[in-house]
């Protein structure tokens, strides 16, 4: 029965998506309608937009479970993901980026770097970059949600990831970013609801804010221990408190609330939304809209974290041996059916979006900044659609492969793909944007330092993924093997772009488009 | 303890609504406050 509701449910929503898809084709009409919705989005879409392709089904359902387990302290990335993934992103970030890229015609983040260095191999090069790991992400997120589906509904893993992978892939293609917009604020409005609910009924089950933190942090080290919590471990001075500075689960915390909390200034598919407002205004708009939604989701989700566990000594119930089931365990055993149904679907939505953008993105890094400009070295408008649209197809077969037989790695993609991101662009893109004395060569260098570093770290440090990948990390030193790359790989690849921009200075062609980057910038 | 959290715990979970606050500040000053202080200046 419920797997039955579950399709019914899952095809009308296939439908609408697929509706807005066509809605999409037919209003494209240009590349710029095609890779930023013709630059026409209000405040409120790009908010929904920007919120929805940022919050994944693994920021809700994993870091409330880490949040289970690492306690309140996770509330710092929370603070960040607002007022770093927002305010200084839209406000620093976001209006210069939206100039510039008027300025110089560029329709994706790679392209608004190719153009503004003159090099069409740094377009190319950058957007392999993000179109390798951006497939792993995508992969990641939908591994996420098909087992979430796959353990509720009882629907085989591989049929959740066809279904998925299809639905999402066939309204991107057809509609570009106006089917992704509107659909991302659908989908948006999906997921403020169901955490809404979520959080006012645990609260008020709890008592209220103040009783319910009290009670978490009542749970002793044995409560933990009793229902098998790696908490009891994990958050040593309770769920309420810091754990002690520079412990095991203190490098973890740091890891995790940097690595997410800065890496977000750099991530192509949200770069991509400043490029859809209609005017500043919309911009302005966006940034008390979208606080108010990452509030509503990420505050919220990590909030709820800690509580489950009052929940599971309750009830008796035993931890289930992973984070990420920990919320839909407390879910399913708390609430009504419908409820649950009405939560799966909130997360299916969160899933969706994010794996909607970041399709999306990568398919114009293959089809417009890679074969189009690297290759072609500059196509019609309407080929250059066409290419996309091929690529993204490409793209979306890619993913499904992936996904069916995802290896471990994939797993850590989504902490690793902020990473690398921001290891590889962020220092580049904000002298980009601020500094006119920045070179070619000094943006080569940048980019190909902080890549290069990041992903050392990953595969030869790296707590996390060192050990899935060379079978254990280089460093033994918890302190140094749990430091996120972003802590060397951003001073890294700042020192490299000012010291190169210094030594090889922009000849007389980039200082005439450095002075056009510039031109409505005051 | 402040809410059931300790101080450093609080200050992120206060920090998250002040963050909120300063945006929707900082959109509601730069939608009306700001037009309308620039409207004014261009009526004079």
């Amino acid at each position: 029965m419920e797997a039955t509701s579950f399709i019914i449910f899952m095809a009308l929503f296939a439908a609408v998506y697929i509706i807005l898809g066509y809605i999409g084709y037919r209003k494209t009409k240009t590349a710029e309608d095609y890779f930023v919705a013709g630059r026409k989005m209000g405040g409120l879409v790009i908010a929904f937009s920007y919120g929805a392709t940022f919050i994944s089904a693994v920021a809700l359902i994993g870091f409330s479970g880490i949040a289970s387990i690492y306690g309140y302290s996770i509330l710092w990335l929370a603070f960040l993901n607002i007022f770093v993934g927002i305010f200084i992103a839209f406000v620093f970030y976001g209006f210069r980026t939206r100039k510039m890229g008027l300025s110089l015609n560029a329709l994706t983040m790679p392209e608004l770097i190719g153009k503004r260095f003159n090099s069409t191999k740094l377009q190319g090069v950058s957007a392999g970059i993000i179109a390798v790991f951006m497939i792993a992400y995508t992969a990641a997120v939908f591994l996420a949600i098909a087992t979430l589906v796959q353990v509720s509904f009882g629907i085989p893993y591989e049929t959740c990831i066809i279904i998925f992978t299809v639905v999402v892939g066939a309204y991107i293609i057809v509609g570009g970013l106006y089917a992704v917009m509107w659909t991302h604020t659908l989908q948006g409005v999906l997921m403020v609801v169901g955490m809404i609910i979520l959080t006012v009924w645990i609260y008020t089950m709890l008592g209220g804010v103040g009783a319910a933190h009290e009670a978490a942090a009542a749970l002793t080290s044995a409560d933990l221990k009793g229902i098998g919590s790696p908490a009891a471990d994990m958050a040593p001075n309770g769920l309420t408190s810091l754990p002690p500075f520079l412990s095991k689960p203190f490098m973890m915390l740091l890891t995790l609330i940097f690595g997410v909390g800065i890496g977000v200034l750099a991530q192509p598919q949200l770069v991509v939304r400043y490029l859809t407002a209609k005017d500043e205004r919309a911009l302005r708009l966006a940034i008390p809209y979208g606080a108010i939604f990452i509030l509503l989701m990420t505050f919220t989700a990590f909030c709820i974290g800690p509580l489950c566990n009052v929940f599971m000594v309750e009830k008796g119930l035993m931890y289930p041996g992973s984070p990420d089931k920990v919320l839909p365990m407390v879910v399913s055993e708390l609430f009504p059916p419908w409820f649950v149904f009405l939560f799966i679907f909130a997360i299916l939505a969160a899933a969706m979006s994010t794996a909607s953008g970041l399709f999306h993105t990568a398919g114009s890094c293959v089809g417009r900044d890679i074969y189009d400009k690297a290759i072609k070295k500059g196509v019609s408008g309407e080929k250059s659609v066409k290419v996309t649209r091929y690529a993204t197809v490409g793209i979306v077969i890619a993913t499904l492969i992936l996904s069916l037989r995802p290896p471990d790695v994939v797993a850590f993609m989504c902490a690793f793909f902020f990473g690398l991101m921001g290891g590889t662009f962020l220092a580049v893109y904000t002298l980009t944007l601020y500094w006119k004395k920045i070179s070619r060569a000094g943006a080569w260098a940048g980019i190909l330092g902080g890549f290069l570093f990041t992903i050392s770290w990953y595969v030869l440090v790296y707590f996390k993924t060192a050990p899935s990948i060379i079978g254990s990390s280089m460093v033994s030193s918890y302190k140094i093997n749990m430091l996120d790359p972003l802590f060397i790989a951003i001073p890294l690849s700042f020192i490299l772009t000012y010291t190169v921009s210094k030594v090889f200075k922009q000849d007389s062609e980039e200082k005439r488009i450095t002075e056009k980057a510039f031109e409505n910038i005051g | 303890m402040i809410l059931g959290m300790s101080p450093f715990v609080f200050a992120a979970w206060l920090g998250c609504i002040l963050a909120t606050v300063l945006c929707v500040v900082y959109g509601v000053y730069t939608e009306y406050l700001k037009e309308r202080k620039k409207k004014e200046k261009e009526e004079e």
